[in-house]
């Protein structure tokens, strides 16, 4: 079901959320990130500009917040590395809610609790996406080692097995 | 908080020299002790900090390079950001002293909805407002060099006309003196404003601004608003350049604050960070060439330090060595 | 304990309550992921470096010694006197903020004590406290602040977050290099026996094995014949390697990831092919095993010690020149600081490239040219053959590292061989490259597993251009010139930007190397076919 709300009301919405998320930041970093346009130098801000608003049109459209927590995979992959427990990494979602209130706080209850619901199951997908991330980063760190020197070592030893005529089955 | 402290500061500074007016004696130390003094402080504060600065040694060549390396001879390199030698050096010092070249270097990129072309667009708020402000920081400084020489030298008159040139006001104002405030109030308002700056921002910072901004409007208000007469100031001006303690006469309030506030900033100069003006020039990665390889750089205090020599490592692993068939140097 | 409301919750945890930096905290218990191991007992002693012992920056008690102030303070004014650098660096900097937004870690992490301008003031507002009138004077109002315990752990933290990378330099208007004030606070920190074990023990290493990684001679040998006969078996190209040679016109230094860890082997394959092809006399060392220097994230006498080993080592074996492989930090290290230290190098000859006859005036003192300038000779003069097409899987793209780049200006030259070597090749944003450049925020001894989270906060700048251009361009390789960028971009890109791999620019030039008598090629270096399968194709 297509949640109807204005454009101007979207839009609203839209930036609330934005609002909300980056003004956790400490004030001189919510600064930079605020006005720092290039996506080069400033790429947490940009994924927070860009990437808002397809997910607020997804829940109003009622999509699948699945694919939608995906296309906030920028977003919070970032948090997966930053200075902040699980609960903010991916509290951030909630923050939408709140969003909603203020911009649509005399929609019916209806439509309301229908937006609210969406946004907690997106909160859930949310987080699968945020425990693939630090997931990722220890498999990264287990792996880099391995990856690196152990590779070639284990390689190495087997060549010198072999050369020593020890116990390498040669084909 | 930083802010506020700076500005009572400089008020306070301010209305000292407003009291002062009153008593004669005071006018006195005012008008003339204070600036001598302060005059002298700040000469030999600079000279002594600049010739701390060149006495410290420097041990190693370490330019910072930002720009292609002169290597072979069908590369062209960029001896500007990357001198090889000293005319380049030149240049690039001259490029930063002038037009604060590693300033103007932030750029900005957008990116264009194709998502194919890519927009460059410099962020040069501050270098433009540090640039305004310190060319007519000079320009000013030379202005007032009628009050100190006789006969005005050529130069100032000219530096004066074309100031003045849009012919506005009685007497003329200059364009440099709304630069001045203008950029000053610029570069305040970022420190106030942006967050980022505001963190990093001492009490220090703000008084400097705060003084400047004092001294550039209690000029402005002595020429345009108390209207002080100039033969006045001329001759207590040349009291204290003559090295004569002459009581001004028929100068105003605002001159007195003027005065004082600016002998503040010659002797805040030296101590403060202020002193970047000359440390522009000594600092090790901009006034080097980057020719390290070509032309041996020597330290003047190189430790005697040997690192572990290969007889020591031969002797270590001498087995392992023999056993996997190195030639050794020593049998 | 009093409920906490959703607000709350979700509050970030950036050391709040900050309003004022020159009140430190750092909870490193709660940062695990930030900070890198303190240096071991052992590695500290076999150096004779101040205070070895056990212990932890989640402890509460450092075990500094009664008089670590005075200590400090000590090496401070001695540091003073011996650097005009720290001097002017102290004295000049007046907190324009042109180098807050430029440090990848604090575009990564948000954590405003990341910005390069505060870094320096940890510092600083010791200096003045301690050694300015000012400071002495007004305190606080002229930004002063006294070395206490907290202030100290805080320049722990810190300044081993700084990679040394230089980028903030660039835009500073009195070119203050954060990297010289990061050496000298970690100088400081080290006479009271702060150090980290990822560079304490790969210079222990270094000091008595020739290399980071501790490889004896014998497994040195073992190790670069393994990857020749390696070669050998999915190439049919025979390479003899020499080593320890006496008399040879070229010593050839490299870091030892190259030998050691992929994909730096595929690299160092890659240079030996080149040298067959074009019958360099050229001999490695089992002594001067390493051209990295760890030294250089440590104190300027130790990276004269362990730099000692190279001429000592070109002298002993006679050569006339020496070849410097690809690596950032070592060639920082032998471009600003080698002569200097242990030169002058009189014994050698002015490098002169064998077969083309270019005489490397820029390398007229040090006597040692980076392999680009040589390879980039060679192709210029057309000395080697190369067949671009072996690369067409790659669609390439060029990380400069902070080193080369900062440190010397080698922008064109590796470019120029990678646009001889492959067809595909795409440059990243203006704004990342070349002096712009981003780290790969695991330099300068922070490329540890521990500091993992760090790394991948700063590698973001670099990772988000890199996915740029892997999304416009279908970019699948990113090449670089640095060992330690070999090792610490793999993870970067893997999270950042999965699907690109990195090689170093000599693997690339060896896919490309047209060799004498080689059988035909339908494998890389890294044995992948050339080109890609069409779907269907059978598999054997």
């Amino acid at each position: 079901m297509t949640l109807m709300l204005s454009k101007n009301r979207r839009d609203e919405l839209v930036s609330l959320w934005y609002d909300r998320i980056v003004g956790r930041y400490p004030a001189e970093t919510e600064r930079f990130l605020r006005e720092q346009a290039d996506p080069f130098a400033n790429p947490v801000g940009c994924a927070l500009r860009e990437d808002l608003a397809p997910v607020v049109d997804g829940l109003l459209d009622g999509r699948d917040p699945v694919d939608l927590a995906s296309g906030l995979d920028r977003v919070i992959r970032v948090r997966a590395v930053q200075d902040m427990r699980p609960s903010a990494a991916v509290g951030f979602v909630l923050e939408l809610k709140e969003a909603f209130e203020a911009v649509a706080g005399e929609e019916p209850e209806a439509v309301r609790s229908a937006f609210c619901q969406r946004v907690e199951r997106l909160l859930l997908a949310a987080f699968d996406v945020y425990s693939q991330c630090r997931e990722q980063i220890f498999a990264i760190r287990v792996n880099e080692i391995r990856n690196r020197s152990l590779k070639v070592m284990e390689r190495l030893n087997s060549w010198r097995e072999a050369r020593a005529g020890g116990p390498a089955v040669d084909a | 908080m930083s802010a506020l402290v700076s500005l009572v500061a400089v008020a306070a500074l301010a209305l000292l020299a407003v009291v002062a007016v009153a008593s004669d004696d005071l006018r006195l130390v005012f008008g003339a002790v204070i600036p001598g003094i302060a005059f002298a402080v700040f000469l030999v504060g600079i000279v002594a900090r600049v010739i701390r600065w060149a006495r410290a040694p420097v041990p190693f060549r370490i330019p910072t390079t930002a720009g292609q390396q002169r290597s072979l001879p069908w590369i062209n390199n960029s001896e500007l950001d990357n001198p090889s030698g000293t005319p380049g050096v030149l240049g690039r010092m001259l490029l930063e002293v002038l037009f604060f070249r590693s300033l103007f270097r932030n750029t900005k990129v957008e990116l264009l909805t194709d998502k194919e072309k890519v927009n460059y667009i410099g962020t040069k708020y501050l270098w433009a407002a540090a640039m305004a402000f310190h060319w007519s920081m000079l320009i000013v400084v030379l202005r007032h060099f009628r009050f100190f020489v006789e006969p005005i030298p050529r130069f100032v008159e000219i530096i004066q006309a074309v100031d003045g040139f849009f012919q506005v006001g009685v007497p003329v104002i200059y364009a440099t003196s709304a630069v001045l405030v203008a950029s000053l109030g610029y570069l305040l308002l970022r420190r106030l404003v942006d967050a980022k700056v505001k963190y990093i921002s001492l009490p220090s910072d703000y008084f400097a601004l705060y003084l400047l901004l004092g001294i550039a409007l209690s000029g402005i208000l002595m020429r345009h608003l108390e209207k002080v007469d100039i033969v006045n100031v001329k001759a207590a001006i040349a009291g204290w350049a003559s090295f004569q303690l002459v009581r001004p006469e028929g100068v105003g309030v605002m001159y007195f604050i003027h005065v004082f506030l600016v002998s503040v900033l010659l002797v805040y100069f030296p101590f403060s960070k202020l002193l970047h003006a000359p440390g522009v020039f000594l600092s090790p990665t901009r006034n080097l060439a980057n020719n390290n390889r070509a032309k041996r750089h020597v330290n003047p205090w190189n430790p005697p330090i040997i690192g572990h020599t290969y007889a020591e490592w031969e002797e270590e692993f001498h087995d392992k060595l023999v056993a996997s068939g190195y030639v050794l140097d020593k049998e | 304990m009093a409920e906490k409301s959703p607000q709350e919750l979700i509050q970030i945890d950036l050391d709040p309550p900050r309003r004022d930096w020159r009140n430190p905290s750092v909870d490193f218990e709660s940062r695990r992921g930030t900070w890198s191991y303190p240096a071991a007992a052992k590695n500290i002693e076999y150096m004779g470096y101040a205070n070895p012992r056990e212990w932890s920056p989640t402890d509460d008690d450092w075990q500094l010694p009664d008089n670590w102030q005075q200590i400090i303070h000590e090496g401070f004014k001695e540091r003073l006197a011996k650097y005009r650098s720290l001097r002017v660096f102290m004295d000049t900097c007046v907190r324009c903020g042109a180098c807050a937004d430029k440090c990848h870690f604090f575009i990564g992490s948000g954590d405003p004590k990341n910005m390069p301008v505060l870094r320096s003031e940890l510092l600083r507002s010791i200096y003045r406290n301690d050694f300015t009138l000012a400071g002495k004077l007004l305190g606080g109002f002229a930004g002063g602040r006294k070395l206490t315990k907290e202030v100290l752990k805080e320049w722990f933290y810190y300044f081993f977050q700084c990679t040394e990378c230089r980028r903030c330099s660039v835009y500073c208007p009195y070119g203050i290099d954060t990297a010289d004030v990061t050496m000298m606070a970690r100088e400081l920190m080290m006479l009271v026996g702060l150090n980290i074990n990822w560079i304490c023990e790969p210079v222990a290493n270094c000091q008595r094995t020739g290399n980071h990684l501790g490889i004896q001679p014998h497994t040195f040998k073992d190790n670069i014949e393994f990857l020749c006969e390696e070669l050998e078996d999915s190439h049919g190209i025979k390479i003899e390697p020499v080593i320890n040679k006496k008399g040879a016109e070229v010593l050839f230094i490299i870091p030892s990831a190259d030998y050691f860890a992929d994909p730096g082997t595929y690299t160092f394959v890659g240079y030996l092919m080149l040298f067959k092809q074009i019958g360099l006399d050229y001999t490695m060392s089992a002594y001067a095993s390493e051209g990295g220097n760890f030294g250089l994230f440590t104190s300027h006498d130790t990276i004269k010690k362990l730099n000692y080993k190279i001429y000592h080592e070109a002298k002993r074996l006679g050569v006339k020149w020496i070849l410097g492989g690809e690596c950032g930090h070592m060639w920082r290290v032998m471009h600003q600081y080698m002569d200097t230290m242990n030169g002058p190098a009189d014994f050698l000859e002015v490098p002169r490239s064998p077969l083309t006859g270019t005489v490397f005036e820029n390398a007229r003192a040090t006597k040692m040219v980076h392999i680009c300038e040589f390879t980039a000779d060679l192709i210029r003069n057309k000395k080697i053959k190369l067949d671009k097409s072996r690369n067409d899987k790659y669609r390439v793209t060029f990380h400069d590292s902070c080193n080369p780049a900062r440190a010397l200006g080698l922008f064109e030259e590796p470019r120029y061989i990678l646009k001889n070597v492959c067809n595909h090749f795409y440059e990243m944003p203006e704004n990342t490259i070349r002096e712009h450049t981003f780290c790969c925020a695991g330099g300068a001894g922070l490329g540890n597993d521990e500091n993992m989270e760090m790394r991948l906060r700063g590698g973001l700048p670099r990772g988000n251009a890199l996915k740029h251009v892997r999304d416009a361009h279908g970019v699948n390789l990113m090449s670089c010139i640095c060992a330690i960028d070999r090792a610490t971009l793999p993870p970067l890109a893997e999270y950042w930007s999965p699907g690109v791999e990195i090689s170093g620019v000599h693997e690339l030039v060896a896919n490309a190397l047209v060799m004498d008598g080689e059988p035909e090629r339908t494998v890389n270096l890294r044995g992948e076919p050339l080109k890609e399968e069409k779907e269907g194709t059978t598999d054997v």
